[in-house]
């Protein structure tokens, strides 16, 4: 497909009106709402954009203001993005499901002017910050209802604001083309949080052109046009779903399409039929526990028939061929029942899938590639071909992309180090954090990997993670997670072991799954704690412990585990907004059942602060037992 | 090993801030007794509810409260006494007269129909607002296609107000019994009431879905100005939505007034703790 010429369109608002322009009937994405799905056309989102764009001019947004955006995925979230970069204000996405505090550090530290809000939900969060924003002017609601309770001077309706830009319009209709060809390549169009695995996010600042150049360096390894679909699942606010939503429909024309909730998702994207995925690991491991969990429901024949399918399949793809039997009775009506069906490409990325998950998909035909990339590099410049069997690496860099691999061990193990011409331009208002990750142009990734023989890189883990037992041995903690996560019954785990004589795990159940077996158990249960107390509860999962460790060498095999209380959650801090596990979070906040792990105690005692998803906090207070899992492995044999 | 988790979780709850007014006395029972055979299920109470108010019915196991809303919806017909409502007097309510004039109601054992889907549920509370012959529907053509288009709009605004997108096509049978709750309370908007009796809509939920259904109860009476009549046996959900409450016990009044008032009437305490007798 041949793109637009990106040297005269070289901003986000250009290749928009571009598009209105040229192809302005076409339909540009979709949005189920009340059961329908409604369909937005070029043209239409120019018009609404424009109304946005000149609204917030009419309010004195101008260049180098922050605007920024909190709600859930919808296409008017992306319109508001959009209308900003119009004026040449940079925008800042905040996740849906931020709470107070979060929200006001980043509003805070980059002094947003403008706030778009998709709800009451999302301004009751921006109002209770009170004071805490001298420079917030304003606050556009989408949705009004339960919003006639207030009477904040800062608040204004999306219907009303668009109001302020049509007339502004209707007084000069050349307004807001000065206004887009105002801006240029140079001008910053994002600030993009970083993922803040260790401190409070940072923000990078991406400018329109690099923004521009880099997605089309993405089309050239991977590409697609107007005829392609893509379901935003993913939190907009993530560099990816950036690239994939705000950025490259623009360019390739890629129709986007808005699920109607976050629980309808997975249903409505069966409905569109996607061609292009990107989901996020968690997702695909989700979506493989559902399939297992609906064939213990299943009966004995079909039991049978999936089992060996899957088999087959999994033997297949392993030896890089595919498998007539498991295709023709399995793998055709799974894919269609998942919605996988007219998938060209699937990606995952923002953490590392593992290798077992990824043989079930590729087994079912779903050309599912690793990606590898980071908010600095603006996202992804790594991507697997998809032609040859490989199961653990990320494949090799995009074009014009560099890397090295600094500091290697007798592996060829080392640190990240990449840059290529595209790439952020510092942190906002942070020169000396630019300085510390940016030295002499090249970023540091502090992620641990090695380039194998073919060029592909390998990510073990984050360096700082990488754990080393007082024993010795070196092992990654991510990696062996990894194959914890692929058993259906187990949700999260973190696993322990740097500086100890052993390893050992702290395991989160996945609620869904072994409430479904406990039932046909015939186990009674009422919380998650209680299941997750429960003695063959853990029995169940001291088995899966087994599994895995009886795929690991000795010393890093799990030698105790218990299973948490809760699940680990992003309200807590234990997750990034992205759910990457918080180290330093868990060993402060579980220090004492890690202490217990290591003791020889059979319980562990622990009181702690829990956040509601409604910013209220509460105290638990929880006991736990402790397994040896050498125990079950003697019960065993 | 086996471990039983002992959990407990405090939390300090505020009371959520009210936006809306209370207006006239929208139905009124006097003097209302309810005898079946030789028992006396309700005698003689005398009670109204305002226009926009949020108001509960409490009172011990056999109080009367079920027996009260099925008074005041028609299903049962008082021997003695007369209902008000928006200022016609009548000696009985009739269930097709109340559904007509905008009583929708909730049932303490989730009356749905287990094997349509939420949608179908849904739209059977618009049945009375359907004016096509049935030749019309099964043609369906013309007036009949219309309607439905517009009543499947007027339903899909519910299902989206109440958030059970997710579960729109699912069978209620299938669903768990918190959701179930939800579609049964769709349901009876469905029926744009003016009342909206629920009896014992929190009954047998857990912590997180109390809320939710508390915070929907708030949202509806908010949002389309619903006057809402509720049976609870959870005092801390009374307290905290309710604009005034009722206490029966023995089919008797026992109190009436603002949550604060009653929770401090000796009466009721009485009633809900008990006295020691020698």
């Amino acid at each position: 497909m041949k793109l637009p010429d990106l040297e005269r369109f070289d901003t986000l608002p250009k290749l928009l009106a571009h598009n209105a322009r040229a192809h302005g009937g076409d339909v540009a994405m979709r949005e189920k709402d009340l059961g329908i799905w409604n369909e937005y056309s070029w043209a239409d989102i120019l018009q609404e954009v424009r109304a946005l764009a000149l609204g917030l001019a009419s309010i004195g947004v101008a260049k180098g203001d922050v605007v920024a955006l909190l709600g859930r995925n919808r296409p008017n979230w992306v319109w508001s993005e959009w209308a900003a970069q119009c004026v040449g204000a940079m925008t800042l996405g905040l996740y849906e499901d931020i709470l107070g505090d979060e929200a006001a550090y980043l509003l805070r530290y980059a002094d947003a002017k403008v706030v778009f809000c998709e709800d009451e939900e999302q301004v009751d969060k921006i109002l209770e910050l009170g004071d805490r924003l001298p420079h917030l002017a304003w606050i556009i609601y989408h949705d009004d209802r339960g919003m006639r309770k207030y009477h904040d001077p800062r608040l204004i309706g999306w219907d009303a604001f668009k109001q302020r830009g049509a007339e502004v319009h209707a007084d000069d209709p050349t307004r807001f083309t000065r206004e887009v060809e105002a801006v240029g390549a140079d001008d910053v169009a994002v600030l993009c949080t970083t993922s803040g695995t260790t401190a409070n996010p940072k923000l990078a600042m991406l400018p329109h052109g690099r923004f521009i150049r880099h997605c089309a360096r993405y089309l050239e390894r991977d590409p697609r046009g107007p005829d392609d679909d893509y379901v935003c699942m993913l939190p907009l606010p993530w560099i990816m779903e950036q690239i994939y939503v705000a950025a490259m429909p623009l360019i390739c024309r890629i129709r986007v399409s808005f699920p109607e909730s976050g629980e309808t998702a997975m249903h409505d994207m069966r409905e569109i039929g996607p061609t292009h995925l990107l989901l996020a690991p968690r997702v695909w491991e989700q979506t493989a526990a559902d399939v297992r969990a609906r064939i213990m429901d299943a009966s004995k024949a079909n039991q049978w028939l999936y089992r060996t399918a899957m088999a087959r399949g999994i033997e297949a793809v392993e030896a890089g061929r595919r498998d007539w039997f498991a295709d023709t009775f399995l793998f055709r009506a799974l894919k269609d029942r998942l919605g996988f069906r007219y998938v060209k490409s699937a990606a995952t990325g923002g953490a590392a899938l593992g290798p077992d998950t990824f043989k079930f998909f590729l087994a079912m035909g779903v050309p599912l590639r690793q990606l590898y990339g980071q908010t600095e590099l603006l996202g992804a410049y790594t991507l697997q071909q998809g032609d040859a069997i490989d199961f653990d690496s990320s494949g090799v860099p995009f074009e014009g992309v560099e890397l090295r691999i600094d500091n290697a061990d007798a592996n060829g193990v080392g640190e990240i180090v990449t840059r290529h011409p595209n790439m952020f331009e510092g942190y906002y208002r942070a020169p000396e954090a630019t300085a510390d990750t940016l030295r002499d142009g090249w970023m540091h990734t502090g992620d641990a990997g090695y380039l194998d023989a073919k060029g592909r890189l390998v990510i073990i883990d984050r360096l700082k993670d990488i754990a080393t037992t007082s024993t010795g041995d070196r092992f990654s903690p991510q990696y062996i997670e990894n194959k914890l996560k692929f058993s259906p019954y187990i949700g999260e785990c973190v696993v322990l072991g740097n500086g100890r004589p052993f390893v050992t795990a702290i395991l989160c159940i996945r609620f869904s799954m072994v409430a479904k077996w406990a039932e046909q158990k015939r186990i009674g249960f009422t919380t998650y704690a209680n299941l997750a107390a429960n003695g063959q509860t853990y029995d169940l999962l001291a088995r899966e412990v087994a599994t895995v460790n009886a795929s690991l060498p000795e010393a890093q095999r799990i030698k105790r585990f218990l299973l948490l209380f809760k699940e680990l959650d992003a309200d807590d801090g234990e997750l990034t907004r992205t759910r990457k596990v918080r180290r330093n979070v868990i060993d402060d906040r579980y220090g004492d059942l890690i202490g217990a792990l290591y003791d020889g105690s059979q319980r562990a005692l622990i009181e702690t602060e829990v956040t509601f998803e409604d910013g209220r906090k509460g105290t638990i207070k929880a006991d736990m037992a402790i397994r040896d899992s050498a125990r079950t492995e003697l019960e065993a044999a | 090993m086996d471990a039983e988790t002992r959990t407990e979780v405090a939390v300090d709850a505020e009371r959520p801030g009210r936006a809306r007014a209370i207006g006239e006395v929208l139905l009124e029972v006097k003097d209302v007794t309810l005898r079946f055979g030789g028992v006396r299920a309700l005698s003689g109470v005398s009670f109204d509810i305002r226009r926009g108010e949020i108001r509960a019915i409490i009172g011990p196991n056999g109080a009367g409260k079920s027996s009260m809303l099925n008074v005041i919806n028609g299903f049962y017909q008082p021997q003695e006494g007369q209902i008000t409502f928006k200022g016609e007097v009548l000696r009985k309510m009739r269930p097709h007269f109340a559904a007509k004039n905008g009583i929708a109601r909730t049932f303490q054992n989730i009356a749905l129909f287990k094997g349509m889907s939420t949608l179908d549920n849904v739209m059977t509370g618009r049945m009375l607002k359907m004016h096509s012959t049935w030749f019309e529907q099964m043609l369906y053509m013309g007036r009949a296609k219309r309607e439905e288009i517009a009543h499947r709009r007027f339903c899909e605004g519910i299902i989206d107000f109440l958030e059970i997108q997710a579960h729109r096509h699912t069978p209620v049978g299938k669903l768990p019994y918190g959701l179930q709750k939800r579609v049964e309370l769709a349901r009876a908007l469905a029926a744009e009431p003016e009342i909206l009796l629920l009896d014992e809509p929190m009954a047998g939920m857990n912590v997180e879905e109390k809320e939710d259904m508390c915070r929907f109860v708030l949202d509806v009476n908010e949002a389309f100005n619903t006057t809402v009549a509720l049976i609870e046996h959870d005092m801390g959900v009374v307290m905290d939505i309710s604009d005034r409450v009722v206490v029966l016990d023995y089919g008797q009044l026992l109190a009436d007034g603002t949550p604060d008032e009653v929770k401090a009437n000796p009466e009721v305490i009485e009633a809900y703790l008990g006295v020691q007798h020698d």
